[in-house]
């Protein structure tokens, strides 16, 4: 064994960090999945007719669908029915400040790092705090509302904004479009909404955190984010999820619609609880996440970072048809132990002069299994579109895999297209540059694994560019030295 | 697709196979799999109803009357091995049949003279990969070519194998079939070339050659398809490589209405190398679907890709090119690369290169781009008094260079350099072909 191979070895020993269970009361529906459940929880939440139509319809297409089995990711099948697919915290009185919070509630700030009042002062984020499905409080609000933004959550704006939802929610990712967006469709618990007006930049980053709390229960999120015309947003979406033995699903969908010369930022930090180091238990992640650049330079700007999760499936996605419209896409996926990570991006151009981009950067360790899978389509229309994709992979150990599967469709002449990719190692000779300069040898490989991600790392905020290194060096811990 | 009518086992009948042969076996693998869908992902970008229609020939598609073809005097030694819809023909063909260690006969004597090395390798490459046309291959195969390399056998002068058409039943695909075996340290060339004789009729193959390189042992493999509006292509080659043997291919092709193909290597042994090159320049309705999967098996063993394509008018191409690293493979250098170029607005480009990787000490690499072609470039040429249609062909030309440049056999390079000049047009500025001609003669 050569020594950067031992060092790898080392450090692939790092436990789950944020492992832990809040015991907080939860109110939790029986397991299965049927008609009478997808009425329930729309009679739960008290949502109006239409939705619980359109609730109904996509299970009615759920039903009929098959689960897909293409991606490059191995798991035991899903039994549906043993799912419970509502779970909510009890307590659902308003609150009005931190005081009145469950101290359970603020302890888990603490364990997670984000100190909510500090950050409420310091940094300016507004934070929605998801728990288990369902929103608790959402802070900043007054302040936000000033500009005409609404940022809450979804089964509140279900109530307070019938017209808006209504006009956009499945206009991206319409329930047919993939098995577990059926799925989410039908049984969705909570999420955000966000709507940014016309000519409004939005003054802070809006940012939810969400835990998976309840045990065995699924999560089905939804997030909806409009921003009209010549409006910016920036939002944040981390996730931490305490330690399990069972596998647990999260089918999220997130759909961001851009009109004219507006801009969406999405950055997600996602660490949720990834098996143990025999691979057992580990969150499944089957997310749907695309978005619309609906008007002429609009822009929409994915950046991920992917370190948790069992099995991850995922593809956030820019549909780029407003002329002059630009997609992006910035990703670290790093898989440890017997992780498995199948993500990537599709960039569908329409409109003239489209431009996009992709850096994805693979890391994987241990047992893992990581792929980028990625659909780069240059439609009849979309005259004079670019495209520039790079995916990077390493690789630390010798049983894990690395793999890169990308689709090029191109029907214009005019397009420029340009992909590269690279599957390399950390060379024994950085190493030994690092370790010449005095580093150990845990910090040359977070300095070098750290080089490698910096274009993506540097797309996001920066609080989270901070919380996105820490995370890196947790998950590779014992697998680098 | 389950074979649904009853066509291919009539025909299977009529050939009367042992129940217990190898054709039977491989013909019921291939009823249960059925022709492949687009919904098959090895075949996404290409629609194979055309195939849907034909049945595979079995006797009898021979014609009658002996075609005359030209000479294809590209070569100036050679062996020349003429196969008529996809079976050896003795009378066109001229050929030593044992000329320094290398043996060359058709499938049918092979069996009986060279029966251990047939047995212990015909149709053993296709165990582990489930294809269709493949299968049928095998099932339907009519007597082709063998061609076997003693240990030590240098050839001395290339192997042209011409596959012609020539009033090929209506509506029958010829289901072609060669084995190549090259024992330790031989070295051998082959051509391949494919034209079809008859104006009229179509020339539809499912060819399936498997090769063997033994320890050391260097193969070349040039592929010519150059075909007007009647050609259709199924063309499976698979090799097998053992330690330090090199293999080096190209594929050149020009027009085709419809061409796959299919290459797959797998580097067995150390130090195994693999060069794969390709132009495909599709004019018309001209469809070409490139699928290359190179598998290293073991440790320290090298493979480079370079595909080039060209797409004009309404033609569609396909490129899917996948490098696969098995565990425990380290050491290992790979090098993938697809350019095209669309020149008219209805053209269609559909790339994949894929990269899956079990091993942690590699190198690998890949990069496809897409373009049009260089503005700068055109008035660079146009400000020399080059018409500006001209300088597009001239550019297409120079682009093409990288593939032909590296074909190894000088005699063929020149001749695809010709074939280039002549179907872009641009005698009067081939400076170049009358350069390297004068020289030459």
């Amino acid at each position: 064994m050569t020594k950067d191979d031992q060092i790898l070895e080392e450090a692939t020993s790092g436990e789950y960090k944020y492992g832990f269970t809040s015991n907080i009361e939860q109110e939790i529906a029986a397991a299965g999945l049927s008609e009478e459940l997808v009425r329930f929880i729309s009679a739960k939440k008290n949502e109006p007719e239409w939705l619980l139509a359109y609730r109904l319809k996509a299970f009615e297409i759920w039903q009929k669908m098959e689960e897909p089995s293409w991606a490059h990711v191995n798991y035991p099948k899903i039994d549906f029915q043993a799912i419970s697919y509502y779970a909510a915290p009890k307590d659902r009185k308003k609150l009005n400040s931190l005081d009145e919070a469950d101290p359970e509630l603020l302890r888990t700030y603490e364990k997670l790092g984000i100190p909510i009042e500090e950050q409420k002062i310091l940094a300016g984020v507004a934070v929605d705090f998801v728990m288990d499905s369902e929103s608790v409080f959402t802070s900043f609000k007054k302040q936000l509302a000033e500009v005409g933004i609404i940022f809450m959550s979804i089964s509140e704006a279900v109530q307070e904004y019938p017209e808006l939802v209504k006009q956009y929610l499945g206009t991206v990712v319409p329930p047919r479009d993939n098995f577990y967006a059926a799925l989410n469709s039908a049984v969705f618990s909570d999420g955000s909404f966000v709507y940014i007006p016309k000519g409004v930049r939005c003054p802070m980053e809006l940012s939810t955190y969400f835990r998976i709390n309840a045990e065995n229960t699924g999560q089905f999120e939804r997030t909806l984010i409009v921003a009209e015309e010549g409006s910016y947003v920036s939002y944040l979406e981390g996730c931490t999820a305490p330690q399990r033995d069972e596998n647990q699903l999260h089918a999220a969908i997130v759909e961001l619609i851009a009109m004219d010369n507006a801009e969406i930022k999405y950055s997600t930090v996602q660490n949720w609880y990834p098996g143990d180091k025999e691979g057992k238990g580990g969150i499944f992640n089957f997310v749907t996440k695309r978005g619309l650049c609906q008007g002429i330079r609009s822009k929409i700007s994915w950046t991920q970072v992917e370190t948790g999760s069992a099995v991850t499936w995922k593809y956030p996605s820019c549909i780029l048809k407003g002329d002059y419209s630009i997609g992006e896409f910035y990703s670290v996926a790093v898989t440890n132990n017997y992780q498995q990570a199948d993500t990537g991006t599709k960039m569908i151009h329409i409109g003239k002069n489209t431009r996009s981009r992709i850096v994805s950067k693979g890391i994987s360790a241990g047992h893992s299994e990581n792929s980028y899978r990625g659909l780069v389509q240059i439609n009849k229309t979309a005259e004079n579109a670019y495209n520039y994709s790079q995916c990077d992979s390493m690789l630390m150990g010798e049983t894990c895999g690395a793999h890169t599967f990308p689709y090029l469709e191109i029907k214009n002449k005019t397009a420029k297209v340009e992909h590269e990719a690279t599957t390399s190692k950390i060379g024994e000779d950085q190493l030994f540059y690092c370790n010449q300069r005095g580093l150990g040898d845990e910090e040359a490989v977070h300095l070098i694994v750290n080089g490698f991600c910096k274009e993506v790392f540097k797309e996001l905020p920066m609080e989270f560019a901070v919380e996105a290194q820490k995370l890196l060096e947790i998950s590779l811990e014992g697998s680098v030295g | 697709m389950i074979v649904s009518d009853n066509k291919y086992k009539d025909q299977f009948t009529l050939l009367n196979k042992k129940e217990n042969s190898l054709e039977a076996k491989a013909f019921a693998r291939f009823e249960k799999m059925g022709l492949p869908t687009r919904k098959s992902e090895v075949y996404r970008y290409s629609n194979l109803s055309y195939f849907k229609n034909l049945s595979p020939s079995i006797n009898g598609n021979i014609p009658h009357k002996i075609p005359e073809y030209f000479s294809h005097d590209y070569l100036k030694e050679k062996n020349v091995l003429v196969t008529i819809n996809g079976i050896f023909s003795e009378s066109l063909s001229t050929y030593e049949e044992e000329e320094n260690g290398i043996y060359i006969s058709c499938m049918c004597d092979a069996r009986k003279e060279f029966r251990d090395i047939v047995e212990s390798h015909y149709n053993e490459t296709s165990k582990d990969y489930p294809d269709a046309f493949s299968e049928m291959n095998t099932a339907f195969a009519q007597c082709g070519i063998f061609i076997y390399a003693k240990k030590n056998a240098l050839a001395k002068k290339p192997i042209l194998i011409l596959h012609l058409g020539y009033a090929q039943a209506e509506a029958s695909l010829a289901c072609q079939r060669n084995l190549i075996v090259l024992e330790e340290n031989s070295k051998l060339e082959i051509i391949e070339d494919y034209l079809n004789l008859d104006e009229e009729k179509t020339f539809n193959i499912n060819h399936f050659s498997e090769y063997f390189l033994k320890a050391n042992s260097d193969l070349r493999i040039n592929i010519y398809q150059e075909e007007e509006n009647n050609f259709h292509f199924i063309g499976n080659k698979f090799f097998e490589l053992d330690r330090d043997s090199r293999l080096k291919l190209s594929a050149l092709n020009f027009d085709g209405k419809f061409v796959r193909n299919n290459f797959r290597v797998n580097l067995n042994g150390e130090n195994a190398e693999a060069t794969l090159n390709g132009i495909f320049i599709n004019e018309n309705e001209d469809h070409t679907d490139s699928r290359i999967l190179v598998k290293h098996n073991a440790p320290n063993c090298q493979s480079f890709q370079t595909f080039k394509g060209i797409l004009n008018h309404q033609s569609t191409a396909v490129f899917n090119g996948k490098v696969y690293v098995a565990e425990g493979a380290q050491k290992t250098n790979a090098y993938q690369s697809n350019k095209n170029i669309l020149l008219s607005e209805e053209a269609v480009i559909n790339t994949k290169p894929e990269l899956e990787i079990y091993a942690n000490d590699v190198k690998c690499s890949h990069g496809a781009t897409c373009g049009q072609l260089d503005e700068n470039a055109i008035f660079y040429a146009e400000s020399r008094g080059i018409p500006r249609e001209k300088a597009k062909k001239l550019i297409v030309f120079a682009f093409a260079q990288e593939v032909v440049q590296a074909i190894d056999n000088e005699d063929f390079k020149n001749f695809i350099e010709r074939r280039l000049v002549h179907q872009l047009d641009l005698a009067e500025y081939s400076t170049y072909e009358s350069v390297q001609s004068g020289i030459k003669e």
